[in-house]
């Protein structure tokens, strides 16, 4: 039996929403700096979930996925590069520049070697491979007859 | 001074001592699907996705990114032509160095002079 759909019910992934959609400078005096979210897109296939999370002008080494207590976790942040700190003022900006995180429920049953991870393009692909539930042992409980 | 067709990508213009630098997030596009060319003074930016292909049929349970064409037009001026653009396209982001008029006129000059 495969385990059941794990994304549909991710309330926590929710609850970042509701939290971190505060646009960036508009939080709150004394608050946090708002750590914005990236866009997803999950599809189910038969034997795997694929995650699709847009992260342009990251490099790999800037992004981190760990699986914690079932929970599957992406954090980018920009470092200081070279490429990035030319001189220059800016005229417009639109882009995002900054730290950016977010959270998935997987369940218990995977760890970090079970999932693969691709960065290209700017966009991070992660398969997470379906597993089977381990089936119950049966235990006999017999009942001790007297007489 | 800018317009905006279909689904305008986020950008960023930052002006330096020589050139305009133009970065436009592409997240998702190879460099094959990305079209920039430039036209009575508009610097044209155009890139499609397949994303069926490149995804695979499954079914989708969160459905946040970006499907369709990305277009979006620049002014840069009449002065400036094609060639004198440099593009480069890496993680996900299209870098445009446009560099001020003035400098590519005195190029003319020195080719013509010398």
């Amino acid at each position: 039996m495969l385990v059941p759909s794990i994304f549909e019910n991710n309330f926590v992934d929710d609850i970042f929403n509701d939290v971190f959609s505060i646009p960036f400078g508009f939080s709150k005096a004394g608050a946090k700096a708002p750590v914005s979210s990236m866009n997803a897109d999950v599809q189910e296939f038969e034997d795997k979930y694929r995650l699709d999370l847009e992260l342009p002008g990251y490099k790999k080494e800037d992004i981190q996925a760990e699986v914690k207590d079932g929970y599957l976790t992406i954090n980018a942040e920009h470092t200081d590069s070279s490429e990035e700190k030319e001189d220059g003022k800016y005229i417009r900006r639109e882009r995002f520049y900054g730290k950016c995180q977010r959270s998935f429920y997987v369940g218990d049953n995977f760890t970090h070697e079970d999932i693969q991870a691709k960065f290209e393009n700017g966009i991070l692909e992660v398969i997470i491979p379906k597993k089977e539930a381990k089936p119950e042992v049966e235990e006999h409980k017999y009942i001790s007859i007297t007489g | 001074m800018m317009s905006a067709k279909h689904y305008p990508m986020k950008s960023d213009i930052r002006e330096k001592k020589d050139a305009y630098l133009l970065e436009i997030d592409l997240p998702g596009c190879r460099k094959e699907d990305i079209k920039a060319y430039v036209e009575k003074g508009y610097l044209h930016i155009a890139a499609s996705i397949n994303k069926e292909k490149e995804r695979g049929h499954g079914k989708y349970l969160k459905r946040e990114c970006y499907f369709g064409k990305y277009e979006r037009t620049f002014f840069i001026g009449s002065d400036i032509s094609q060639d004198d653009l440099e593009a480069s396209y890496k993680h996900g982001v299209l870098r445009v160095k446009i560099p001020k008029a003035s400098q590519t006129k005195m190029n003319h000059q020195v080719s013509i002079n010398g």
